[in-house]
């Protein structure tokens, strides 16, 4: 039996590939303010998994189907996807977090005033603001992205390996914000490589195996086990 | 991942149709070669009044020292030695008016298409655009048609292809098997050959061809001036429009799609912005200013540190700068050709904004 109104995004059936089917059938309850773990061998699908719920991808069987408005969700890619020759600053990137929808008035959105400053001295780059997304380290730039997708206050966040080019400093002190954050009520599903500091702060675990059969666990051990 | 794009294909064909059937309609208005007629009567009669005056005035300066070598060719046979900017600014207004506008526009959108790592766009579209007219041409040979409907289907059969050809770049964005890069080539390489192939069919024709396809800097037909500007005000009001979301669209297309972004309408307008002010310019200008003021301009904007407005902004003026500025120097200071001097005008503003963007850093 579950809460309805506390479920953030309920998957039936559900069956994630590109052409062909590359994860088995699955069902899972995501709900609010839960941080997800997904794990799994590398090139076994846990991004396409992501891509699927983010609505990048459609589903190859079944249906997911959220609980929230999808201007509450925020999807953060993996940050070597994102290879701006276009000179955008830490800032312009930023302001990108509250653009949304097919109106003028969407499309022009700009963060509220102060807001920027603000997500960028809670990940320590408040002195960045003005410097080239791309003269960024890799770990720096998934902070930014981070900071973006936290804007416009958002109720999920899906995050494909967000922690992936940080050191362990830096990885642990990103985790540590996602998990106050989900304390705070906002849903999150990660892509964790491996990352310790991301099991620990878990609430639950998608494990996927290696033949693509997606186990939804409810800690650690099992998820460790069970993949 | 197929995403229905019927809605940016059809406001695509709408504008893109529009504005490359005009010129052809003005043009079919007057007897003779399109857009031939206009630059001649107005040359004609600048000559009969500068001849005037001449006659009656005493010359009060000498001429710039370059000016009586350096006066474009095809205008200096029949204008005097005493060219100064007040009298060339008259007399070939239009030509550097055309420059002017067209470098805003195209230095504007060559940020993206460098950015885009689609500097080929330009190319691979005049040779569609070629294929166009030229399968244009042989239709109206084969056919037997005359009159305002001959002028018609060749610029028709353009935009037709080059829509076709804009359409493609936009699906293949969403498909990591067939890159917009390889398209690119696919399309420089087929209308290539399939020009040479229909070419020999059309010999009487490929003057015509020709005249229609590479214009020239000197001289700029009314209908083309009208052409280019309409379509670099639209453009520009577009991208002033909807900056932001052609930005994010270009910056991390994915996380747009997901924030409900269109994508796919914003690539089509972009893609058919680039697609419609190359085909004019080309065919206003000629090849080699067209994509001397796509590319360069906005590659030497994309190396300051200034933030992305600034830096579209100063693409645009340095596209316009180059424009006209290159007209002025193959009139008063060199003696070439004045596509030419345009791309080395956008060649030497690039190198400028290349080493201010190192000397800021």
């Amino acid at each position: 039996m579950t809460d309805e109104s506390n479920t953030l995004c309920a998957i039936r059936s559900l069956v994630c590939g590109w052409d062909s089917p590359l994860l088995d059938a699955f069902d899972f309850e995501w709900r609010r303010g839960e941080l997800v773990v997904i794990e799994g061998p590398n090139g076994i699908g846990k991004s396409t998994l992501i891509k699927t719920l983010a609505g990048l991808i459609d589903p190859i069987g079944g249906r997911y189907t959220w609980g929230i408005d999808p201007a509450e969700r925020r999807y953060v890619p993996q940050v070597r996807t994102l290879d701006p020759v276009l000179p955008a600053t830490v800032e312009d990137v930023l302001a990108t977090g509250v653009q949304r929808g097919t109106s003028l008035a969407g499309l022009r959105a700009t963060p509220p005033e102060g807001q920027i400053a603000a997500r960028l001295s809670e990940v320590g780059l408040r002195d960045r603001r003005g410097d080239l997304f791309r003269d960024l380290s890799e770990g720096q730039k998934q902070l930014v992205l981070l900071a973006r997708a936290l804007l416009g206050s958002p109720k999920a966040l899906l995050l494909d390996e967000p922690t992936a080019s940080m050191d362990p400093h830096r990885e642990k002190h990103a985790v540590e914000q996602l998990r106050a954050a989900a304390d705070d009520g906002i849903g999150i599903m990660m892509i964790a490589h491996g990352s310790e500091a991301a099991r620990e702060a878990a609430d639950g675990f998608l494990s996927i195996d290696r033949d693509g059969r997606v186990h939804p666990n409810d800690t650690a051990e099992e998820s460790f086990h069970g993949s | 991942m197929v995403r229905s794009l019927r809605s940016p294909s059809i406001i695509l064909v709408l504008v893109t149709m529009g504005l490359w059937v005009t010129p052809g309609i003005v043009a079919a208005e007057s007897p003779g070669e399109p857009g031939s007629e206009s630059i001649d009567s107005t040359l004609k009669e600048l000559e009969q009044e500068l001849d005037h005056e001449d006659q009656t005035q005493e010359k009060s300066s000498d001429p710039p020292p370059a000016a009586a070598d350096s006066v474009p060719p095809e205008p200096s046979s029949a204008t005097d030695d005493s060219l100064s900017l007040p009298r060339l600014l008259s007399m070939y207004w239009q030509p550097i008016w055309t420059a002017l506008v067209a470098g805003l526009a195209l230095g504007l959108l060559g940020v993206y298409v460098v950015a885009r790592r689609i500097v080929f766009v330009s190319a691979a579209l005049s040779q569609v655009s070629a294929l166009g007219i030229t399968l244009g041409f042989l239709g109206v040979a084969l056919l037997g048609i005359q009159g305002v409907l001959a002028d018609l289907i060749p610029p028709v059969a353009a935009a037709v292809l080059a829509i076709i050809t804009v359409w493609w770049l936009v699906r293949v964005g969403e498909s990591s098997s067939f890159p917009r890069d390889s398209v690119l080539g696919v399309a420089f390489v087929i209308p290539m050959a399939l020009v040479l192939i229909v070419a020999p069919l059309i010999t009487a024709e490929m003057h015509e061809v020709e005249h229609v396809l590479h214009g020239s800097a000197v001289a700029v037909s009314m209908p083309n001036v009208i052409a280019v500007t309409v379509a670099a005000a639209l453009v520009l009001a577009v991208q002033l429009l909807g900056f932001r979301g052609f930005l994010f669209s270009s910056l991390d297309p994915d996380v747009a799609r997901t924030q409900g972004v269109p994508v796919g309408l914003l690539d089509a307008l972009l893609f058919g912005s680039i697609a419609l002010m190359t085909g004019l310019v080309t065919r206003a200008l000629g090849a080699l200013p067209t994509f001397a003021l796509t590319i360069l301009p906005g590659l030497g904007a994309i190396g300051l540190r200034i933030g992305l407005a600034k830096v579209f902004a100063i693409a645009a003026v340095a596209g316009g700068l180059s424009g006209a500025g290159g007209f002025l120097l193959s009139s008063f200071v060199t003696d070439w050709s004045v596509g030419a001097s345009q791309a080395m005008v956008a060649g030497a503003l690039c190198l400028i904004l290349r080493a201010a963007g190192r000397l800021l850093d």
